[in-house]
Formats: structure tokens, sequence, C-alpha cells
């Protein structure tokens, strides 16, 4: 069998172009998912097992070459141990032409002084790209408050958890409207076309040394108000 | 933007409830396993049930699409989870089965198009839910596009590279292209019509 490095679709290895995105396949597109162990190819370290899970792939083609996002100052993760996915990349498309891509930048952040017990800032680079001309429309660089989900999709908009505000940025990335948030975000729901916004504001109920206590002492953190 | 009104107090381990395009939803726990989806207009203060879930485990509600909502749950016998596409009555368009060692997928839907993309990845084999694990762990990644007003699979795409966050993929508003960042690049996929 032969993998496409293109696309990663899986075809006979007497093929010479991938049948789904079209790519040529070289003798570096020839693995043995099914071989043995003599003819298999080592994978490189940091190469990955394409086959998918049990569905081949198909419905699909490439569209242009991949975009390297190290150019905008993206650094591989560390491999550490999580519980969970991370939500820190993001892709939303802001029109059918322009695709948003964030990602943390891993840069050391000064100390503002006035940080609440959960704040947890950090700085994302945010990069707009138009997918018809392949070029960048708008690179910037955004504090967000934590670690949890900080971009939604609002109708055809985007809301952003930037710093202490909300903001709502439609098409080539202009701020259409920001919103004040005078407490730390708890949670929030957007209906899908964009007309109803469900915020949570965290009430904290207690001390900051007592808050990091009980984080220390409970595995699921201090129960908190959230209005 | 301005705020409209407040809606209550409730607590961080109370799961916040979901919005569609007429409505939102929240779940009330019923006997055994069930659970109900209890729907309140945003024109009425008084709540409807709409249908119910299934499920061992507290079920995570996602909201996709105007109509669609995404439920993970738990089977009865603890050993797999579900990730179900459902009509906000709980009737399901798509359900998918996970084992122990798969993550819970992903979802991401595009409001005006009919489709909806999920992303599933699955860990070592001597990996099991609940515990650690590395990125490096990952053994199998893909996103799979389904219809949503019929479930029907539309695309299989095997990612190129370990993604180590989850919202790293987005559908088009027309549902016609998939954006992905994978091993530090971007790659657009045109899907089928």
């Amino acid at each position: 069998m032969a993998v496409c490095s293109g696309c990663g679709a899986v075809s006979r290895e007497d093929m010479h172009f991938c049948p789904s995105c079209g790519r040529a396949l070289s003798s570096h597109d020839a693995t043995t998912l099914e071989g043995d162990a003599q003819t298999a190819v080592p994978l490189p370290p940091n190469s990955f097992d394409p086959a998918p899970l049990s569905t081949p792939p198909f419905g699909f083609h490439r569209a242009g070459d991949a975009e390297d996002l190290s150019r905008f100052g993206m650094r591989p993760e560390s491999d550490r141990e999580v519980l969970r996915l991370q939500q820190s990349t993001t892709v939303h498309f802001v029109s059918d032409a322009e695709v948003l891509v964030t990602f943390p930048t891993h840069e050391l952040l000064r100390h503002s002084g006035d940080e609440r017990p959960t704040d947890n800032p950090q700085q994302v680079c945010a990069v707009l790209f138009n997918i018809e001309t392949r070029s960048v429309e708008r690179m910037e660089h955004w504090i967000i408050d934590d670690h949890n989900v900080y971009v939604w999709s609002f109708g055809r908009n985007l809301l952003v958890h930037k710093g202490r505000f909300l903001s709502m940025y439609g098409p080539g990335l202009r701020e259409l409207a920001s919103l004040p948030l005078d407490l730390p975000l708890a949670s929030l729901r957007a209906s899908p076309d964009g007309e109803h916004l469900l915020v949570g504001e965290l009430h904290e109920l207690h001390s900051w040394e007592d808050h990091l206590m009980l984080v220390d002492a409970l595995a699921r953190g201090p129960q908190e108000e959230v209005r | 933007m301005k705020r409209i009104r407040t809606l209550g107090t409730s607590s961080n381990f109370v799961p916040t409830p979901i919005l569609l395009d007429d409505s939102m939803i929240e779940l009330r726990k019923g006997v055994g396993s069930e659970w109900f989806l209890v729907g309140k207009a945003w024109d009425s203060n008084s709540d409807r049930q709409l249908g119910s879930l299934r499920s061992a485990c507290f079920p995570v509600l996602d909201n996709i699409s105007p109509n669609l909502l995404a439920a993970t749950t738990c089977d009865v016998s603890g050993k797999a989870m579900h990730t179900i596409l459902a009509r906000k009555n709980g009737s399901p368009v798509t359900d998918q089965a996970s084992t122990r060692q798969d993550l819970p997928a992903s979802v991401a839907g595009s409001s005006p198009s009919a489709r909806v993309a999920l992303m599933l990845t699955r860990v070592e084999e001597n990996w099991d839910q609940g515990r650690l694990f590395r990125f490096s762990m990952i053994k199998t990644q893909r996103i799979e596009v389904f219809g949503s007003e019929d479930g029907s699979l539309l695309a299989s795409i095997p990612l190129p590279a370990a993604e180590h966050s989850s919202n790293a993929f987005a559908l088009s508003p027309k549902g016609s292209m998939l954006a992905l960042v994978a091993g530090h690049h971007l790659t657009l996929y045109e899907l089928h019509p």
C-alpha cells in the first residue's frame, strides 16, 4: 500500500497518482501499512500513522500547497502529559474567502500586577489568510486571559475573549463591537445565527489564598458562583 | 452588543445551557440513565420537555448548527462513549461509538450549510480513557464530514500529522471547504459536492 504524503489517502503501490488528490506518488509515499517487517519503511520521528480508524479516505481533495505557520512563530508543543486535547490553536472561516488561524506564541509575559486568581494570561498570534489570493491579510498578537476556548463563531462573525473584553470581529478582522467583562468569563454560548449570546461571569467566593488552597486540595477545584 | 437580562445564578460545576437559533436547551436528570432535554424559547419563560438521551455519565452538550446539537454520552456498560449529532428532541442524526482508546470527538458546524465535521482521535492501545497521555501517544486522527439532514458520511480525511488542539479545523460557510491546522501547516481541502 502507498500513503500519499499530500493528503494521506491510501492507494495501491502500483499507482502513480493519488486517487484522492491527484498528487504524483513517489517512493517517499510508499509504506507498508499491512506489509512485513522486512519491507517496512520506518517512519521518521515526527511522522504519524495516517491510516484511518476504519473508513478509507474519500470525499475530498487538497486545495493547493499547505501554508507553513512556523514563519509566523508557531512552535512545536512540548510533549507533556495532558488529560485532553488542548484548545489553544483555533481555525475559523470569517467569510468563504478568509480563514483566521490563532495559536500560542509561548512568549514570557510580564506580570501586570492586577491579576485575579483565575487569570492565566498567554499571548496568541492571530493570522488572517485570504485563501483565494493566497495572501496574509492581517496579523495581530492578542493576550488572552486563560487556557479555555477564546474564539467562537457568532453568525457570520467571530467572538474573541481578549484581555477583559469580549470583542466581535467581522470580515477583514474588523472589530465591530466590544463588551467589557467586569468578572472572569466562566462560560459562553452563542446561537448559530449570531442573535443571542449567553455569558456566564464567575463570582469568586473565596479569598485568593483560600482559592489557591482549594485548587490544590480539590480535584475539581473550588465551587464558585456563575451569573 | 448589549446586555439584555441576567438569567439567574448557578455554579461553575453546572453545565451552561446551549443555544440554538430559536431557544435555549439544558439537561435535567431523569430516572436511571435518562436525561431530559428541556427547551426554553426566547419569548417565553416556560420550560418544554423536548426529548431525552440515555447516558451513564453526565452528557456534554454543544450546539453546532441552527437546529442540531452534539452530545457526548456514555453507554450503560461504561465501555464506550458516543458522540451523537441529534435534533433538539434528542433523535439522533448520527451516532459515533468510540472505544476506550478514543478521546471525545470535537465538532465544527457551519451555520448556513447542512454539513458538520467531527475530529476523531485514537491514542495508543495501552491507554485508557481518563488517564493522562502525551501528544506523541496519539495514534490516529481523522476528520469526518456528515450531512446534517440525514447523517450521511460525505468525507473522511486523515490528518497529515498529529494535532494537539481540538479546535484546529473549520468548515467554510458554504460547507464546500475544510481548513485544518496540523503539524504547523494550514491545509485546505475541497469537499466533493
